[in-house]
């Protein structure tokens, strides 16, 4: 058999398409079967046949979103995004129409965490005496889709910031949870702090984190391995749109 | 008078593949910030290393933008296309890593990666579940040792003769394990 038509033999190319999916060619071996997917009718759906057999395999590793700076990158390759397409970036994706779809969610995240924030300054108040006072910005972060695991609300006068954790990951003894926020349009990051241990934690905010929230059009939550750093070293695990309430 | 019956819902993926061809740049940022976590657990448990699985993923991400339009959703979901377009920049990294005789040892970071949690549990439950149950229903034939072989070389990106120190068998028994493995699988998924 001539070597191109042995190429022609289903059983061999699947074969080849098997181990080049498992990864277990060698790289000369691998650019060579790269030419032949050109060149081979059957070669790329074989691949593609073995892919899919494998692929359900890696719904076992827990989804981990890439830091910003992958999409800068990717921006100053490829030209600009259009204004409308980026802004926000991780912000609101849950909401866009093509999502909402896929996950059959029938409302927004966004609308939750509009009347969550409006129910907040009640279920928040320390105590009778305290007058429930209305948040100025609300983020509700997620773990995935449909999967919010923390509040939270930003209020002035005077500034202060209150989480409410729904859910915590499991970190280890030498490890931190850090709240960044990201700023719109430049997506710049920034450190907050270090969250506590407690379920419901409030700090006050001094101006400059109050400015930090202002302009931020998401917060992120990062395990670090030390509280201190200016970018998330660590896997982000929350995400959230920061957004400004009416009044 | 018979209901009408409605049309399977749309994969927006291949939507947006499909935009992303006529070079619609607005449908690359959706189809990014909806496929990125995903692609990176991917590229990230392949390499090991976070810096270098966003290079992975650039490189994919760029691929996958100027090559939307060799997409053909006859051939594959868009989600088993794109998969594979990072896991084969990933692959492509790695044996050329093996080739130039580069040692990383990954052991410690894949398990630090990949500790069991709700996480992963509740993704099977809603990613493909039909497909994860007919895949688990046909790993269920093989042998533990079998499925583990090919499990550490398919999501780990593993060589032969890695896996094969990591289990302390001989190298030719992880090859046998594997083929003979994947062959038995394939029969048991096409039936």
């Amino acid at each position: 058999m001539s070597g191109a038509l042995r190429y022609r033999n289903p059983a061999l190319l699947d074969a080849l398409a098997r181990d080049y999916v498992l990864g277990t060619m060698t790289a000369p071996v691998r650019r060579r079967f790269k030419r032949l997917m050109v060149e081979q009718s059957g070669a790329e759906s074989a691949v593609l046949r073995w892919e899919a057999n494998l692929q359900p395999w890696t719904a076992d590793v827990p989804d981990r979103a890439p830091s910003p700076r992958l999409w800068h990158r990717l921006q100053r390759r490829l030209g600009p995004i259009p204004s409308g397409a980026g802004e926000g970036e991780w912000a609101g994706w849950w909401s866009r129409p093509s999502f909402l779809r896929w996950w059959g969610i029938s409302g927004t995240v966004a609308a939750m965490a509009l009347a969550v924030a409006l129910l907040l300054p009640e279920a928040l108040k320390d105590g009778p005496q305290d007058a429930p006072r209305k948040a100025s910005y609300v983020a509700v972060l997620e773990a995935g889709p449909d999967r919010p695991v923390l509040i939270a609300t930003a209020r002035k006068d005077p500034w202060e910031l209150t989480i409410e954790l729904l859910e915590r990951p499991s970190v280890g003894p030498s490890q931190t949870l850090v709240l960044w926020t990201e700023a719109k349009g430049s997506g710049d990051v920034q450190s907050l702090w270090p969250l506590g241990a407690g379920v419901r934690q409030q700090r006050p905010l001094t101006e400059a984190e109050w400015v930090l929230i202002r302009n931020a059009g998401t917060l992120l939550v990062s395990i670090e391995p030390d509280a201190g750093g200016g970018r998330p070293r660590g896997p982000v695990v929350y995400r959230g749109r920061c957004v400004q309430l009416p009044g | 008078m018979h209901e009408p019956v409605p049309e399977p819902a749309r994969d927006p993926l291949a939507e947006l593949l499909a935009r992303c061809a006529l070079r619609d740049r607005a449908a690359f940022a959706e189809l990014y910030w909806l496929t990125a976590p995903r692609l990176n657990a991917v590229a990230l448990r392949l390499l090991g290393q976070r810096t270098l699985a966003e290079d992975v993923l650039q490189e994919a991400y760029t691929k996958i933008w100027y090559r939307a339009e060799s997409y053909r959703q006859e051939l594959a979901a868009p989600m088993t296309w794109l998969t594979a377009v990072v896991r084969h920049q990933a692959l492509d990294h790695l044996a050329e890593q093996r080739r130039s005789g580069a040692v990383f040892d990954r052991t410690v970071v894949v398990e630090e990666l990949d500790p069991p949690d709700r996480a992963a549990e509740d993704q099977q439950q809603r990613w493909s579940g039909r497909a994860l149950r007919r895949l688990d229903d046909c790993l269920a034939v093989l042998r533990d040792d079998h499925r583990r072989c090919i499990r550490q070389i398919y999501l780990d990106g593993l060589s032969y003769r890695e896996v094969a120190d990591r289990l302390a068998i001989p190298l030719g028994t992880a090859k046998v394990w594997v083929r003979r493995g994947l062959e038995r699988l394939k029969t048991c998924l096409e039936h």
